[in-house]
């Protein structure tokens, strides 16, 4: 077992290699740079080439390509006695925001509230949906199951960002929220009063109400994905023999469903975990523009606006990331689930 | 259900001695149609998606006005198909009647610039005539012409406007705006599925086909490709697309097909080799080996066939992704922009000026958000439709008793 995730984590090094060179080249070979959009159309060619030199963008692309990627790796190598030394990684500096790609990506908690909203849409769609398909599954057909269905077949077919707008009409609109208190601002993770102070009870509430409708609307999706795959595998799992056998030798109907059937209908959904988890950053993606939220997503999208190249990638480098690790996840959580798998 | 009506027909031909054909077998072609109109979502599905491209294949025809015609004495005007009267059976307006909107403010109201009132004025009434003739525009590009299905016919500055879903900031039609945004993105996401598909497909059954090395190579891009965040890549790139400056209209579009195809080709090779390497050493492959076929041969006669019905299925499922990634990017602003214009392109102009004050008080300008919406749920119905349909193993009575 160690082995293969051993080896598993081994070959995902070089493909992210590679992405890292991907990434970099796809920066490099576009017409025009940071300097363009700093320095204004009407700029004196000298004063260009200046900035240009000041921030490396003069040197060949293997080069630059060569000091991003030394930059990024966690170790350093030297030639004196520690040879190879753990450091931080070193994304490279953003000039847009004269601060370090790294900082300007995730910095200001940002790295925080996109976890926080992550975790959160991930356990609020795993509470809600698993017992909803178990329900539908031991219900079938019934008119309960039938709304389920429905509901889910919507929420899996309206996009994120439709749900966002027709949230924002409703309560606008429809409710008129912003006449009843300044406590029911929309957008970002705070109202005016409570933005940037400490956390009171006052502003801790209103951090629950800004926070609940993004993850509710990012997991919408993801709820439906789980209600669906958890009524078809239970569905499945009923029809088996050993289903059959429990129940004929008298057990209790709930300990059936719930000790013989259930526990094996979730093993493919925990090996689909690790595949959520980049889906779920994808959707965070367009919740962060549409409710105005300081996250990663937001930062990543704010540096393609400015053209703020650096920051750009190290945005990129993060996700692909992220992706390779929910897919390592993703395979040790099957091959942990289903004993048939062999390691070799 | 053929099991049960081919016997029917062998008796009923045997008994009348009609025709000396005992048997009359049905196609594959025609079972799958039957099974698909069978199922009645599925159905409804088909119906709305034929009947919105037809619409907007004759979106210059159809719509009242041209989309990018402004109107500049009528902007923000409240969706009129609620302001529809009828004088026996012919339909008119009222006059449209201009006034300066003004927001609450505690107890006061005070004007505010960009919001607008129309109150209808009873003394003229405009009646909305079929194939009446307004702004000219060129049929399929080609035809020069000036009627229009419907409208009142009226100059862009006379009272008697009729904005079915209401007009924009400058006065455009939503209405016709919408039609040709959906000609857009209708248009778009089968596009991409076809460059996406014949990609995956070239690509992915060349690995699976040939092995061996090129297999490893073509797998090794394909999982690189897959290892970069979808939407994040989509994003960065169409970003250095906007900041490239002035791009023709047409040119943009195609390489917005591109771009989304450069995303989305990967994991559908990977089905594919998968299928290819089965079939490969499927029992009637090796048949067709052993009598000499030559390689194309095999591909195109007995492995193509095979899986054209998963490759059906999959680009219809997948149109519905398509229309949901195009009007993200467009709504982000990346997208299609200015010229052209789309679903996802008309949500991004409404933020126009402010989210808040444009929902407060244009609300109406969000209609597009509800095709987008019709369409994908369409696309879906049709989709899992087809893959019931075409599925040889779906017993149709069985899950005909069980609804």
């Amino acid at each position: 077992m160690f082995a293969f995730v051993g080896r598993r984590f081994l070959y995902m090094i070089p493909i992210l290699f590679i992405v890292t060179l991907v990434i970099f080249l796809l920066m490099y070979f576009q017409p025009g740079n940071i300097v363009d959009k700093m320095c204004g159309l009407t700029c004196p060619k000298e004063v260009k080439e200046e900035l240009e030199k000041k921030y490396g963008l003069d040197r060949p692309w293997y080069e630059q390509y060569g000091k991003w990627i030394a930059g990024v790796l966690p170790i350093a190598f030297s030639t004196e006695s520690p040879y190879v030394q753990f450091k931080e990684p070193d994304f490279g500096w953003s000039p847009g925001r004269t601060m370090s790609a790294w900082q300007a990506l995730i910095g200001e908690n940002r790295w925080l509230y996109t976890l926080l909203l992550v975790a959160a849409g991930m356990l609020f769609s795993w509470a809600i949906a698993v017992p909803i398909g178990i329900y539908s599954a031991t219900h079938k057909y019934s008119a309960a199951d039938h709304t389920f269905t429905f509901f889910g077949f919507l929420g899996l077919s309206i996009p994120n960002f439709i749900l966002a707008l027709i949230f924002f009409w409703l309560m606008v609109t429809v409710i008129r929220i912003g006449n009843i208190d300044p406590f029911f601002q929309l957008g970002g993770f705070f109202n005016a009063e409570c933005q940037g102070k400490p956390l009171t009870l006052y502003c801790g509430l209103n951090f629950v109400w800004h926070f609940i409708p993004p993850v509710l609307i990012l997991t919408a999706a993801n709820t439906a994905a789980i209600i669906r795959y958890m009524r078809g595998s239970l569905l499945d799992v009923l029809d088996m023999e050993y289903v059959q056998t429990a129940r004929a030798k008298g057990l209790a109907e709930r300990i059936v469903i719930y000790k013989h059937a259930v526990r094996n209908a979730i093993n493919p959904l925990i090996s689909m975990l690790g595949f959520w988890i980049p889906m779920m950053l994808e959707g965070a993606l367009i919740i962060a523009w549409v409710f105005n939220l300081p996250q990663i997503e937001r930062s990543f999208l704010e540096a393609i606006e400015n053209r703020d190249n650096t920051v750009v990638m190290t945005g990129l480098f993060v996700f692909s990331l992220i992706l390779l690790v929910g897919n390592l996840i993703a395979d040790i959580l099957l091959a942990l689930s289903d004993p048939k798998i062999r390691y070799d | 259900m053929t099991d049960s009506a081919a016997p029917v027909t062998v008796e009923e031909r045997t008994r009348e001695e009609k025709t000396e054909f005992a048997y009359q077998p049905i196609s594959q072609g025609r079972l799958i149609w039957r099974r698909f109109m069978r199922h009645r979502l599925g159905f409804t599905g088909f119906f709305v998606v034929a009947f919105l491209v037809v619409v907007f294949a004759f979106a210059e025809f159809i719509s009242p006005y041209n989309y990018t015609q402004s109107h500049p004495l009528w902007p923000y005007v409240p969706p009129m198909i609620t302001r529809v009267h009828f004088d026996g059976l012919q339909p008119f307006v009222y006059g449209l009647v201009k006034k300066q909107g003004c927001v609450v403010y505690g107890s006061r109201c005070q004007p505010q610039p960009g919001v607008w009132e129309y109150t209808e004025d009873t003394t003229k009434k405009y009646p909305i005539r079929f194939f009446v003739r307004g702004e000219p525009y060129q049929l399929f590009g080609v035809i020069p012409t000036d009627v229009h299905l419907f409208g009142t016919g009226e100059p862009a500055r006379s009272p008697g406007q009729f904005f079915l879903f209401g007009s924009d900031g400058n006065g455009r039609d939503l209405f016709s705006q919408i039609l040709f945004g959906g000609r857009v993105t209708m248009s778009i996401a089968p596009l991409v599925i076809l460059v996406s598909f014949l990609l995956g497909t070239t690509i992915g059954g060349l690995s699976g086909y040939l092995s061996g090395r090129v297999d490893t190579f073509i797998q090794r891009v394909a999982e690189i490709f897959m290892s970069l965040p979808r939407l994040a890549l989509l994003l960065a790139l169409a970003g250095i697309l906007t900041h490239l400056g002035y791009i023709p209209a047409m040119l943009r579009f195609w390489s917005i097909v591109g771009l989304l195809s450069i995303v989305t080709w990967a994991p559908i090779s990977r089905v594919i080799r998968g299928q290819f390497l089965a079939l490969r050493e499927s029992e009637y492959t090796q048949a067709a080996r052993a009598i000499g076929a030559g390689n194309s041969r095999i591909i195109f006669r007995h492995i193509m066939p095979n899986i054209m019905s998963y490759l059906i299925v999959a680009a219809t499922l997948a149109v519905p992704d398509m229309i949901i990634l195009e009007s993200i990017l467009s709504y982000l602003g990346y997208g299609i922009q200015h010229p052209l214009t789309s679903w996802g392109y008309l949500l991004y102009s409404f933020q126009g000026s402010g989210f808040f004050f444009q929902i407060q008080f244009h609300a109406w300008l969000l209609i597009p958000a509800i095709f987008i919406v019709i369409a994908v749920l369409a696309f879906n119905f049709m989709g899992d439709a087809l893959r019931d349909a075409v599925d040889p193993y779906t017993v149709a009575e069985v899950k005909e008793g069980m609804r």
